[in-house]
């Protein structure tokens, strides 16, 4: 593997880690705010 | 545990009655999703299957780091996008009380043929299950196989390739059987009847929801395994990683054969274009979300594929076996890695035994995920559209299926898998793949389309993909349906590479694809014969209340 291989596997992997971080974290929070919406009514 | 009598009617807790000549029909199953991470990973495991470990990185390597260009491009303008269309028709159709894409393009598109090419959706993912689930069956019977050490013993691929072919019964004879190949298929065969049968909620939500996890475990403990291989005769895991990771011909990307196999790739880990989706989706209400759904179980996917599947199966290989071994085991097939190097590899590793076993519950996790959910699309389309009570359709389903999984196992020597694979699982797929794209962007209308897809969206999708959407997601489509033509059809259709003894069973498989095909055209023209005020009413109701 060269510098330039590992750069190219580390920013493939960051981009995925980070789009399933996003995902999940906006659902999860998402999910809160409505558990916490319905409990107030 | 079965069906009991009262199970039904608590299935079916809000049925609507409508009145249609005598008939009086079940409008609509209260079946559905009970939490949104159930969706999610359902979904999820819908698209994450044998491919992700199996046929991903034996596509990737021989083209070294240039397959993964066209891969990332291909799954940002093609499938990501394809993936929003197809959770979109699905949840629209499901509003209209369809669970499968006959009702679901009925409702897109009225016209006389829309509802017979929607038959696609449901015809795919059927046949491709009578030979995913005996692929499946392998990974259990190995696991087994592994675990109790058969095979212990024997360090080359050759020996592991005979041993392979045992295992299936394949010999000079007519037949492929064998008792242990036949018993680990009818285990696998009964635990996904028995899972589609509960149906979603009490079924297949709930093993997605633990088969998920527990697959994200073991591949990362399989990946980590791997990545601290010690170095076997100087070979390193990161001369392993240099295969998928490394460019060293930019020239590669100049031809169009990476660019279809990359192409095919994320049709097939995604499992768009294959029905499934579409049904998955259609228990959505209206107003729930499928954009940001749609791209977190993409997401999770890719994380599955790249990160997992890059990081097992070839870098191993290549420590144990050097590039070129491993070059020419990739280009023996799907199964070569798998099933032939990696188990040389796991005899030859500390804790192989264990690692091994894991390899292959992995493998076998991963194909159930996929195939629970290929016969639901058949079953909800005798429940809505047929009107077929649950408990006979799944019977129906079940022995249908079973049956035509026979010739499958049975003649497998003589390229019926293969026949099937070819025709269901690759052409008939992007064609399907072409037709819903212009379905969505073009006859029901991207801007339409769009407004849909939107609805109690949870992200907003940047605009410039309703371009990529309206523009290159169906010309991409097209132009991979016509290189497929030019490429391989008449080839295939007047067998002219298949050897003569073969010929019989390639027609027999036709034949088998033929009269499931027929089956679905009698299907629909029935359903829309005998009530076809189902398939009307609501229609203008529901549709200016969606537009407004």
């Amino acid at each position: 593997m060269t510098l330039w291989s590992w750069l190219y596997l580390g920013c493939a992997w960051t981009a995925i880690i980070s789009l399933n971080v996003f995902c999940f974290y906006r659902i999860f929070t998402k999910n809160r705010s409505d558990r916490e919406g319905n409990g107030k009514e | 545990m079965g069906w009991q009598n009262n199970d039904v009617p608590a299935y079916f807790t809000t049925l609507t009655f409508i009145a249609a000549g005598e008939k009086t029909m079940i409008k609509r199953r209260a079946d559905g999703w009970a939490t949104r991470f159930g969706l999610i990973m359902a979904m999820a495991g819908n698209a994450v299957g044998l491919g992700n470990f199996l046929r991903f990185p034996g596509k990737a390597a021989p083209f070294g780091g240039a397959f993964m260009v066209p891969y990332f491009l291909t799954l940002v303008l093609v499938g990501i996008p394809l993936m929003w269309m197809e959770w979109t028709i699905g949840r629209h159709g499901g509003g209209y009380s369809h669970g499968s894409t006959p009702g679901m393009f009925h409702r897109m598109w009225p016209n006389r043929i829309s509802k017979y090419l929607g038959i696609f959706g449901v015809l795919l993912p059927a046949m491709v299950g009578i030979y995913y689930i005996y692929i499946e069956s392998w990974s259990l019977g190995y696991a087994w196989q592994t675990a109790t050490g058969v095979y212990w013993g024997k360090t080359t691929n050759e020996e592991m390739g005979t041993l392979f072919n045992q295992y299936l019964g394949i010999g000079g004879g007519t037949f492929s059987f064998s008792v242990q190949a036949y018993l680990f298929f009818l285990i696998t065969f009964a635990i996904n009847i028995f899972v589609f049968s509960r149906g979603i909620e009490k079924g297949i939500e709930i093993v997605a929801k633990y088969c998920m996890p527990t697959l994200l475990v073991l591949g990362l403990v399989l990946a980590v395994r791997v990545l601290t291989l010690p170095p076997v005769e100087g070979r390193t895991v990161s001369d392993g990683l240099a295969q998928i990771w490394r460019i060293s011909d930019w020239s590669v990307l100049l031809k169009s054969n990476v660019w279809i196999a990359a192409a095919g790739q994320i049709f097939f880990t995604l499992s768009v274009g294959l029905g499934m989706v579409h049904t998955y989706a259609s228990y959505l209400k209206k107003h729930e979300d499928v954009t940001l759904n749609g791209l977190a179980s993409s997401a999770t996917n890719e994380f599955v594929e790249v990160i997992l599947g890059s990081t097992i199966a070839i870098p191993a290989a290549v420590v144990f076996f050097g590039v070129a071994q491993t070059q020419e085991i990739a280009a023996g097939g799907t199964f070569s890695i798998g099933f032939f190097a990696l188990p040389v590899i796991f005899q030859q590793m500390p804790g192989g035994q264990f690692f091994g076993t894991l390899w292959f519950v992995l493998l076998f996790l991963a194909g159930l995920t996929s195939s629970m959910a290929m016969f639901t699309p058949l079953l909800v389309f005798l429940e809505d559209e047929l009107q077929v009570r649950r408990r006979y359709a799944v019977k129906c389903v079940g022995l249908a299926m079973f049956l035509l999984m026979q010739p499958v196992i049975l003649f497998m020597q003589h390229g019926v898998l293969d026949e099937i694979d070819y025709w269901m699982g690759e052409f008939c797929l992007v064609l399907f793949v072409a037709i819903e794209t212009v379905v969505f962007t073009r006859i029901y209308g991207m801007d339409k389309g769009w407004k849909e897809m939107h609805l109690g969206a949870d992200l907003e999708v940047p605009r410039v993909f309703y371009y990529i959407m309206k523009y290159v997601t169906p010309v991409f489509s097209i132009g991979l349906v016509v290189w497929w033509c030019m490429d391989s059809l008449h080839d295939r259709i007047f067998m002219t590479k298949a050897v003569a003894e073969s010929r019989p069973y390639l027609w027999l498989a036709r034949g088998m694809i033929l009269s499931v095909a027929g089956f679905l055209v009698w299907g629909v023209w029935h359903a829309w014969k005998t009530h076809p005020k189902f398939f009307e009413e609501e229609w203008q109701q529901g549709e200016e209340e969606r537009v407004s």
